[in-house]
C-alpha cells in the first residue's frame, strides 16, 4: 500500500488519521501486519485451550474446581491483547526516549524482588492472588535498551571499552540480579539474546567471540555449582538412568509426547495429566499438546513460530529506521528463541531448564510482555 | 557483513533450528511412537481381577440375609497436605489414632499413604466434612450379616477379602462373585483409579443373589427355642433341621454352638461346619419307621402281626437286645409305639439282608442327598456282603448305620409326601441385582420309595406314637403329629462298646399327619441328665411345630382340637 493512496482510501481501523485526536498517528501508517496479528492469537487461543485441558485435574485436586488456572489464563490474556493493541498505537519511536526509565524501574523491581520475597526462590513479586514475574518484564526492558544504545552508539560500536563495555555492564548487572533469583533459565535466554542482538547491531565478531569464551567459564561455574543444575545436566545425558527420580519428569514429558503418535489421543484425552508430568501446564505444555494432538498437532505450533520468524524478520528488515530494525529483530528473536529454548527441552534435546512456551504456557507475566512485544512489533510493521 | 545480512543470518539459524526440532518430534512421534506407547500404557493401565460388588443373600421371602455395603477407607497424599500438625490433631480423635502415627504418616515421601481402612461411614462423613485438602476417600465393600448369627452355618462366611470360606457364601462364590474375568484398570501418577466415562462404576455392577429356601420368621423360631433346649439339656452340640414335607426345600437349619458373621473375633472360624450335614451319628429308633415302611411295602407283616419282646432281654447270637420296658406280646404299631428294639430286630428278619440295605439306600442313606451345600458327607451304610451275623438285627432298630441329620429329616419326608423322596433344597433361585432371575431350581423327586398306601399307614402309625407311645410330649394342640423318638447310645471308639452315659436323643416328625407341611428333625447330641428324646427332643418339637403352624397360617384342625382335652380348656388361636 502506497504512501499517496491513503488520503483517498476510506477508513479503516487501524488506518492512519483514524483517529487524528492529540496526532496518535502519523500518515506514514498503514494496518500493520494482520497475520503476524492473526498467528499470535491462534496461538494465544491454543494456548488458553490447552492450558485449560492439561491444569483442569491438578487444579481440581488442589483446588476444587477445575477452573481455577483457565480462569487466570482467560484474564491474562485479556490483558496481555489489550497491551499489545494499545502498543500497536504508539509509535515506538517513542519508546526510545523512555528505554532508560524503564530500565530503572525494571533493574529496582528486580532489586525489590531480592529484598521482599520470603523464602528460597525469589522470582515473584507477590500481591495477593497474583503473581508478577519481574524478569519477565526485564527482558522486553532490555532490549528495548540495547536497541537505543546500539541506535545511538553507531559507529562507537566497533571500540569495545566505549561501546561494547557499558552495554556488557548494563546487561551483566541484570543477569546477576535475575541468575540470584536463582533464574538460570531466564538469565541464559536474555544473556544469548543481548548476543545475537549485538551480533546484528554490528559489533564485531572477534569481540563478540572473545565474549562468547569469556563467558564459557562463567556457566560453568553457574551450572556446576549447583546441586540439582548438575544433575539435570546429567540427566540430560541418559534421562532413563533415574526414571523415576531426576530424569522422570523429562521421561515423562517423552513418554507423553511419543504415545500421541500422528494424531494424538484426542483433546483433553492426556494421561500424562493425570499427575504423571508434574505441571503440564508451565513448562512442558508442550509435551500434552503433543499426546493429545499428536504430531500434526505439535507440527503446526512449530510452524506458527516459523511463521512468527519468518514476518519478525520481514518487519525487521523493512523497518524505517536503525532502531526499528534492531528492536523488531531483538523481540522476534527472543520470543522464536524462547520457543526453541522450551521446544527443545521437552523433546530432551537440552538440559531441563525453567523456559516458558511464549503464548501457550500458563503464567501470567510471560504471556503479557510476550504480547507487548508483539504489539510493539505490530506498530514497527505498521510503519514499513 | 552489512547489518541486514546479519539479522536475516540470526533469524534463519532460529528458523533452521525450528525445522530440526521438526525432524527429532517426527522421530519421537512417529518413529519412536510404539515403543513409547507401550511404555506409558504400562505406567497408566494395570490388569486385575475384576472386583464386583458380592451378590446379595435372600431369605425365601426376599429378606436380605448377607449384604455388601460400602465402607470408606482413607488415604492421603502427603504433598497436598500443607499443615500436617493441624491435620493429624484434627483427625486424631476421628480415626482412633494418636497423633503421632497420623503426622509420620502425613510426612512421608510416599505419593500415597493409607490413613485407615475400612471405617464407619459416619466418620468418614465427619472427616469429608471438615474439607482437608489431600485427605481423599475410597470406598470398598465389606460383607455384612443383618440378621447376625441366625442362620449363620447355612449362609456361611465371606472372608476378608470377600471370598466365600463356608456355607452358601462357599457353596456359590462363584455366582455371588459373578465374574472372575480381567478388566484393565486405568491409573494416575498416584497409582489411583481412575473413573474414566469408558470405564463402569464397580458398585453398579453386582454379583448375583441367592435366594435361599430358608423362611426367616421359622429360622428365628427354630433357633430360640433349640438355644432354649441347648441351654437346658447342656448338650455338646444340638441340631434342628425344618424340611417343606412336600417340596424338600429346608425352612431352617441350625446348629448349636454357631457363629456371628459380623463378629470380628477368631472364635468365629471354629464353627464354619455344618454338622448337620457333615456330622454322622447312628439315628436309634428313628430308623424304625424306614425299617417298618420296607416291611409293609414288602408285605411281610401286617398291623396286627404280634411280636414277642422276651420280657426286654433277648439274646441273639449271643449277644444281648435290651428294651427300655419289658414287654411279652406287642402287635406290629405297639412294637413302633413302644419302640421295641425286640421287636423290631424280630421284624427285621422277614426282610432279609437286601431288602433291607435296599431300602436304606432308596431312602437316601448311604450316599449324598445332593444338597446343595460343602461339606456333605454320605454317611456309612455297609454292603450286605460286609454284614455281621447280627447287622441285620442292629439295622432294624437304628444301629449299625452312620447317617446325617439331612438324609433322616429327607427320608421322613419321603414318608410324609407319600412316598416320593425329595431331594433337599436350600436355594430356591439365582437373582440379578435387579430382581431378574437368572436360574430357578424347582423341587426335584428322587425316586419312589414306598407306595402312598404304605405311606400313610405308617403315618397312622407315626401318629400313634405321638399320641399314645414314646412320642407325647410332640403333642401339639389342634394337630395330629406324626414322629418318632429317638435315643441312640453313641459308640464309644475307646471302649468298642455303645456308651452307657452318652445319648444321642432325637424327635423327627411332620405335621398336619393329614396333609404334611412341615418335617422337624431335633438332635441333641450328648445331652446332660435326661436323655430320652422323648422327654427332652419332643417338647423342642412341640414348641416349633405349634409356632410354624401359627406362622404358616395352618388352620388347627377342629377334631383334633377337642380330642382327649378337658372340656373346660377354651380354645384360644386362629380361627377355625
Amino acid at each position: 500500500m502506497g504512501k499517496k493512496d491513503l488520503r483517498t482510501q476510506k477508513r479503516k481501523w487501524g488506518d492512519p488519521g483514524y483517529k487524528l485526536k492529540k496526532g496518535l498517528y502519523t500518515p506514514e501508517y498503514h494496518r500493520g501486519d494482520i497475520f503476524l496479528l492473526s498467528v499470535v492469537l491462534f496461538l494465544v487461543f491454543i494456548g488458553v485451550v490447552m492450558v485449560f485441558s492439561a491444569s483442569a485435574i491438578v487444579s481440581h485436586e488442589k483446588f476444587d474446581t477445575s477452573y481455577l488456572f483457565l480462569i487466570k489464563q482467560i484474564i491474562w490474556t485479556v490483558m496481555g491483547v489489550f497491551l499489545m493493541l494499545v502498543l500497536a498505537r504508539i509509535d515506538y519511536n517513542k519508546l526510545q526516549k523512555f528505554s532508560r526509565p524503564l530500565m530503572v524501574f525494571s533493574f529496582s523491581l528486580l532489586v525489590l524482588v531480592l529484598l521482599i520475597e520470603p523464602g528460597e526462590i525469589k522470582r515473584w513479586l507477590k500481591f495477593g492472588m497474583v503473581n508478577f514475574q519481574p524478569s519477565e518484564m526485564a527482558k522486553i526492558c532490555l532490549i528495548l535498551y540495547i536497541a537505543d544504545v546500539l541506535d545511538r552508539k553507531g559507529s562507537k560500536l566497533q571500540d569495545f571499552k566505549k561501546g561494547l563495555l557499558p552495554i556488557l555492564a548494563v546487561t551483566g548487572v541484570f543477569l546477576i540480579l535475575i541468575y540470584a533469583e536463582p533464574d538460570l533459565g531466564t538469565a541464559v535466554i536474555l544473556g544469548l539474546v543481548v548476543l545475537a542482538m549485538l551480533f546484528m547491531g554490528g559489533v564485531r565478531l572477534s569481540h563478540l567471540l572473545s565474549l562468547v569464551l569469556a563467558s564459557i567459564p562463567l556457566l560453568y561455574f553457574a551450572v556446576f555449582h549447583v546441586g540439582y543444575r548438575r544433575e539435570r545436566i546429567l540427566t540430560f545425558i541418559n534421562p532413563w538412568a533415574d526414571a523415576q527420580r531426576i530424569g522422570y519428569q523429562i521421561v515423562q514429558a517423552l513418554l507423553a509426547l511419543g504415545s500421541g503418535g500422528f494424531f494424538g489421543k484426542g483433546l483433553g484425552a492426556s494421561r500424562a495429566k493425570l499427575f504423571f508430568l508434574p505441571e503440564p501446564y508451565t513448562d512442558f505444555i508442550f509435551s500434552i499438546i503433543g499426546e493429545e494432538l499428536g504430531f500434526l498437532g505439535a507440527s503446526l505450533i512449530i510452524f506458527l513460530f516459523v511463521i512468527i520468524a519468518w514476518r519478525g524478520l520481514h518487519i525487521a528488515t523493512k523497518a524505517p529506521n536503525q532502531f526499528g530494525n534492531l528492536l523488531a529483530a531483538g523481540i522476534t528473536f527472543l520470543i522464536t528463541f524462547q520457543a526453541v529454548l522450551n521446544i527443545s527441552i521437552v523433546t530432551a534435546c537440552l538440559p531441563t531448564k525453567g523456559i516458558t512456551l511464549p503464548f501457550l504456557s500458563y503464567g501470567g507475566s510471560s504471556l503479557v510482555f510476550s504480547l507487548a512485544g508483539v504489539g510493539i512489533l505490530l506498530n514497527i510493521s505498521r510503519q514499513t | 557483513m552489512p547489518r541486514k545480512t546479519r539479522i536475516i543470518s540470526s533469524m534463519l539459524i532460529v528458523i533452521f533450528t525450528l525445522i530440526v526440532l521438526e525432524i527429532r518430534l517426527y522421530y519421537i512421534q512417529i518413529v519412536s511412537h510404539h515403543r513409547y506407547r507401550k511404555m506409558a500404557d504400562k505406567q497408566s493401565f494395570s490388569v486385575r481381577q475384576a472386583n464386583f460388588k458380592r451378590g446379595t443373600i435372600y431369605d425365601r421371602n426376599g429378606k436380605e440375609l448377607a449384604i455388601e455395603f460400602e465402607v470408606s477407607s482413607v488415604y492421603a497424599i502427603p504433598s497436598f497436605i500443607s499443615n500436617p500438625e493441624e491435620t493429624a490433631r484434627k483427625l486424631a480423635p476421628l480415626l482412633h489414632m494418636s497423633e503421632k502415627a497420623i503426622r509420620k504418616k502425613l510426612e512421608t515421601s510416599n505419593s500415597f499413604v493409607w490413613l485407615r481402612r475400612k471405617i464407619d461411614t459416619k466418620i468418614a462423613e465427619k472427616i469429608k466434612g471438615l474439607h482437608f485438602k489431600g485427605i481423599k476417600f475410597i470406598s470398598e465393600g465389606k460383607r455384612f450379616y443383618p440378621e447376625n448369627e441366625l442362620a449363620s452355618q447355612v449362609i456361611g462366611l465371606a472372608g476378608l477379602d470377600n471370598q466365600g470360606l463356608s456355607g452358601i457364601e462357599n457353596f456359590f462364590d462363584r455366582t455371588l462373585r459373578r465374574k472372575t474375568k480381567k478388566t484393565i484398570r486405568r491409573k494416575d501418577g498416584f497409582g489411583r483409579e481412575v473413573i474414566a466415562a469408558d470405564t463402569a462404576y464397580r458398585s453398579e455392577v453386582s454379583g448375583f443373589g441367592v435366594v435361599t429356601t430358608i423362611d426367616r420368621v421359622i429360622q428365628y423360631i427354630a433357633e430360640v427355642e433349640l438355644r432354649k433346649a441347648y441351654n437346658e439339656t447342656k448338650a455338646k452340640l444340638a441340631t434342628i433341621i425344618v424340611q417343606d414335607s412336600k417340596t424338600g426345600e429346608l425352612l431352617a437349619l441350625a446348629n448349636f454352638p454357631s457363629f456371628n458373621g459380623n463378629s470380628s473375633s477368631p472364635g468365629k472360624y471354629k464353627y464354619l461346619k455344618n454338622p448337620a450335614i457333615s456330622n454322622i451319628f447312628e439315628p436309634g429308633s428313628t430308623f424304625k419307621p424306614i425299617v417298618a415302611a420296607a416291611l409293609l411295602e414288602e408285605n411281610l407283616v401286617t398291623l396286627e402281626d404280634r411280636f414277642y419282646c422276651e420280657e426286654g432281654v433277648y439274646l441273639f447270637n449271643g449277644l444281648p437286645i435290651r428294651d427300655h420296658e419289658g414287654e411279652d406280646w406287642l402287635t406290629f404299631i405297639q412294637v413302633l409305639e413302644k419302640s421295641s428294639n425286640i421287636g423290631m430286630a424280630k421284624a427285621g428278619q422277614l426282610l432279609g439282608k437286601d431288602k433291607l440295605y435296599q431300602y436304606a439306600r432308596d431312602f437316601g442313606f448311604g450316599n449324598f442327598t445332593g444338597i446343595r451345600l460343602p461339606g456333605e458327607t454320605p454317611g456309612i451304610l455297609k454292603k450286605p456282603k460286609d454284614w455281621s451275623e447280627i447287622s441285620l438285627s442292629r439295622l432294624s432298630f437304628g444301629q449299625g448305620i452312620g447317617v446325617t441329620a439331612i438324609q433322616l429329616i429327607s427320608a421322613f419326608s419321603c414318608l410324609a409326601n407319600g412316598g416320593v423322596l425329595m431331594e433337599p433344597m436350600i436355594v430356591k433361585r439365582i437373582v440379578e441385582p435387579s430382581g431378574k432371575v437368572v436360574k430357578e431350581f424347582q423341587p426335584c423327586p428322587v425316586r419312589g420309595v414306598i407306595s402312598y398306601k404304605t405311606a400313610k399307614t405308617l403315618t397312622n402309625i407315626l401318629c400313634r406314637v405321638v399320641e399314645k407311645g414314646t412320642g407325647e410330649k410332640a403333642k401339639i394342640m389342634g394337630y395330629r403329629v406324626a414322629g418318632k423318638t429317638g435315643t441312640a447310645q453313641k459308640f464309644d471308639p475307646e471302649t468298642g462298646k455303645y456308651s452307657d452315659t452318652n445319648y444321642i436323643a432325637s424327635f423327627i416328625g411332620y405335621l398336619p399327619a393329614e396333609q404334611p407341611k412341615v418335617t422337624i428333625l431335633v438332635i441333641l447330641d450328648e445331652p446332660q441328665g435326661y436323655y430320652w428324646g422323648g422327654s427332652i427332643a419332643a417338647p423342642v418339637f412341640a414348641r416349633v411345630g405349634l409356632r410354624i403352624m401359627h406362622h404358616l397360617g395352618i388352620p388347627p384342625d377342629s377334631q383334633e382340637m377337642f380330642r382327649n382335652l378337658p372340656h373346660e380348656v377354651a380354645y384360644i388361636g386362629p380361627p377355625l
